[in-house]
């Protein structure tokens, strides 16, 4: 009865794993996050960190990677890099921060494309418990000093955003990794709750 | 090789996919396109889309002449019936405080309104509500295009977006449901310049200060009767009568309330003038219709009120063979919200001679979308239709009005019940009941049939909502008077009634 219901349940986090895979497969195809297991894509078991040239002139970003072959297609310059410090780069930088998404290239930089495991408050300005839930979760991800980032997204002012992410009701917070996501909640949480969902990204 | 066999496979599966789907919608991208986001139209493509059509529904709102725009919902949701109710109970509520006092509540000091805390809190569940139709019509997958539609032709529409982009999406059948707007008087200098309308009130920052209202429907006095319970100098300009098209009397009774509300009316006024002073506040002309004689006020804000007119300009509708009411510019349609053009419908206030209501839109949208699936041939009943003006002192009816009764039956052929009642509530708040008024007009003979009833009083939105289904199921005079009556509550009173008019008594409701 009990390997049964073990089965059953297999089956069923299986099935959900897969309809996940196939989803943050399909977002990856529309908003261009790197497959886990391309060679120039970030993987967050973490290997080794070196400064790459994405085209962008003078921009640099941090990239993880694993299993580049050291015949790199895009050049590496981590022995002379660039004066500037681009912009990413301080985002990207030790400091856990928290940040209104702007527009879709925004959430594309700043989240799908970010090395930081991130939480996406998806939130409105009538919604009362996304006013208390807001400062709840800015305390949590400040105790985890810099290894978690959280996005900000007002879905009246992106409401397509929301809609493309399956949001229904506020509060929503989606759990990412490297363009993939991770977990997910609706509604209020208390404090401990919320420590145990960012450590639990975190951990992963 | 075994590449080039899955190749090969994969081409044959695609085609006879792409076959199959194409069958589905026939040469068209969709089975159904709404141009219109608002009660009607969402009801209509929601229903469709449940019954397993594919469809895509346009809402764009142009900015109001002052730059208010909103989002999906029509003008219910954002600049209609939600928000002026809600600034109705504002009022409302501003009222019972005052009456507080009476009944042993100690309310400290003079009581004032801060506008700013209310439209803030109306504005964000309009918001909440435009959030939950998004929300909706992605659940029940119906495409969403915030693009400004009109038509190529019976076939296609093409839709714009704010920065010109065009769209075109070709469909079976095509409903408008892109309702109507307010009026400008273009006549009068000033009056675009300086003057607001209904779609921008419920949006204001600040307080509309001491205003005008220039109209005499519905809408005016709605928002006067507000704006004078929210603590304003408010005066309403009528040209000739108020309410037109509903019972006269009852329009009476309702406009006296106000007046001892604190309303002030300019009855046979027009305005002629609309001018901006230096201090930012607008001096407005009129004339007296009486005298003849010109007169002058200033104001912080004038509201114009003086009717709707129907959104069909941009929407290309001449050159697609549609035909419009030369007058109004209402769509013509027939009794199955057909046009002109066999395969494009429009129903809600865009139809000529369609009540102005969100719930008969709603109600005429389903029915459309399950005739045009095929699953009924039942067509919309309008008439009959309960409706409320929420003024001050609300006036809820359903069916014909004294005159209209008069005119359809001949006056002997009727029997005119009445009576003045004081509600319960009012006597402890010692407030003045001398409008509070009920009116059952039947026919004479026979079964006495109910032809019209009318109430007004605290709350008759939700006394009317219960009489109108006996109404609906053909309720009698002595239907009425078999019905017990709540006690104690001022519907009762409807089931008590038994002074006609032909009379002559007085029909003072006294005791218990």
């Amino acid at each position: 009865m009990s390997w049964t219901l073990w089965v059953a349940s297999a089956t069923c986090v299986l099935a959900g794993n897969t309809v996940l895979d196939l989803r943050n497969r399909e977002r990856r195809r529309r908003w261009g996050g790197r497959p886990a297991n391309s060679p120039d894509g970030p993987i967050l078991r973490n290997k080794r960190k070196y400064f790459r040239n994405r085209g962008l002139g003078d921009h640099y970003d941090i990239v993880d990677y694993d299993g580049l072959p050291a015949a790199a297609s895009t050049p590496l310059s981590f022995l002379t890099p660039k004066r500037t410090l681009p912009i990413s780069l301080s985002h990207n930088s030790c400091r856990g921060v928290s940040f209104n998404i702007q527009d879709h290239e925004d959430f594309k930089e700043r989240v799908i494309k970010s090395e930081l495991p991130v939480l996406i408050d998806f939130h409105a300005q009538w919604c009362g418990p996304c006013k208390i839930l807001g400062p709840r979760l800015e305390k949590a991800i400040s105790k985890q000093n810099g290894k978690v980032s959280m996005a900000k997204v007002d879905i009246d002012d992106h409401t397509d955003l929301a809609i493309e992410y399956g949001v229904s009701a506020v509060p929503t917070v989606i759990a990412m990794k490297g363009g993939d996501v991770i977990d997910q909640f609706v509604g209020l949480k208390d404090d401990d709750a919320l420590d145990s969902f960012v450590s639990k990204l975190i951990g992963q | 090789m075994a590449a080039f066999c899955r190749g090969r496979c994969r081409w044959k599966r695609s085609s006879c996919i792409q076959f199959i789907r194409r069958n589905l919608t026939g040469p068209f991208d969709y089975d159904l396109v709404v141009i219109g986001g608002g009660s009607g139209g969402l009801a209509c493509s929601k229903e469709a889309a449940q019954l397993g059509q594919k469809v895509a529904v346009l809402d764009y709102v142009e900015p109001s002449v002052k730059g208010t725009k909103w989002g999906i919902g029509g003008t219910c949701v954002n600049v209609g019936c939600i928000p002026k109710k809600l600034m109705h109970q504002a009022a409302l509520l501003g009222t019972a405080l005052k009456d507080a006092q009476k009944y042993g509540w100690q309310v400290p000091g003079p009581i004032s309104h801060d506008w700013r805390t209310m439209a803030e809190a109306v504005q964000n569940h309009i918001r909440s509500l435009n959030w939950g139709h998004r929300v909706q019509l992605q659940d029940k997958k119906v495409t969403y295009l915030n693009l400004k539609g009109s038509l190529v032709d019976e076939h296609t529409v093409k839709g714009l977006t704010k920065t010109g982009k065009e769209t075109t999406l070709t469909a079976k059948n095509i409903v408008i449901a892109t309702g109507g707007r307010p009026k400008y008087p273009t006549h009068i200098p000033g009056a675009m310049e300086h003057g607001i309308t209904s779609d921008d009130i419920f949006w204001l920052e600040e307080s509309p200060g001491k205003t005008l209202v220039v109209g005499a429907s519905y809408v005016a006095l709605e928002c006067a009767g507000f704006l004078t319970g929210l603590g304003l100098d408010t005066t309403v300009m009528v040209r000739s009568v108020p309410l037109r098209g509903f019972d006269q009397q009852m329009a009476g009774l309702v406009t006296d309330y106000m007046e001892d509300y604190g309303t002030k009316f300019c009855l046979r006024t027009v305005p002629k003038r609309v001018a901006k002073l230096s201090s930012g506040e607008l001096q407005v002309t009129w004339v007296d219709q009486q005298t003849g004689q010109d007169q002058q006020d200033t104001f912080d804000s004038v509201l114009w009120a003086i009717g709707r007119a129907p959104e069909t300009k941009t929407l290309n509708l001449e050159n697609v063979g549609i035909k419009l009411n030369k007058d109004s510019g209402k769509i013509l349609v027939g009794a199955d919200e057909s046009t002109s053009v066999s395969n494009i419908y429009a129903f809600g206030d865009i139809g000529e001679g369609r009540p102005e209501l969100t719930p008969t839109a709603i109600k005429a949208g389903k029915l459309l979308a399950r005739r045009l699936s095929g699953q009924t041939s039942e067509l919309m009943n309008y008439d009959n239709v309960a409706t409320t003006v929420f003024t001050p002192l609300e006036y809820g009816c359903v069916g014909l009005s004294e005159e209209e009764a008069e005119i359809r039956h001949g006056k002997d052929f009727i029997e005119v019940y009445h009576a003045f009642y004081k509600p319960l509530e009012f006597t402890v708040a010692e407030r003045n009941a001398s409008s509070c008024y009920i009116k059952v007009v039947c026919e004479r003979g026979g079964d006495q049939r109910i032809l019209g009833l009318h109430f007004t009083g605290p709350n008759a939105g939700e006394v009317i909502q219960g009489f109108a289904m006996g109404f609906r199921c053909g309720a009698t005079l002595s239907h009425l008077k078999e019905t017990v009556g709540i006690h104690p509550t001022c519907a009762e009173e409807i089931t008590k009634v038994n002074i006609t008019k032909r009379s002559g008594l007085d029909a003072t409701v006294t005791g218990c």
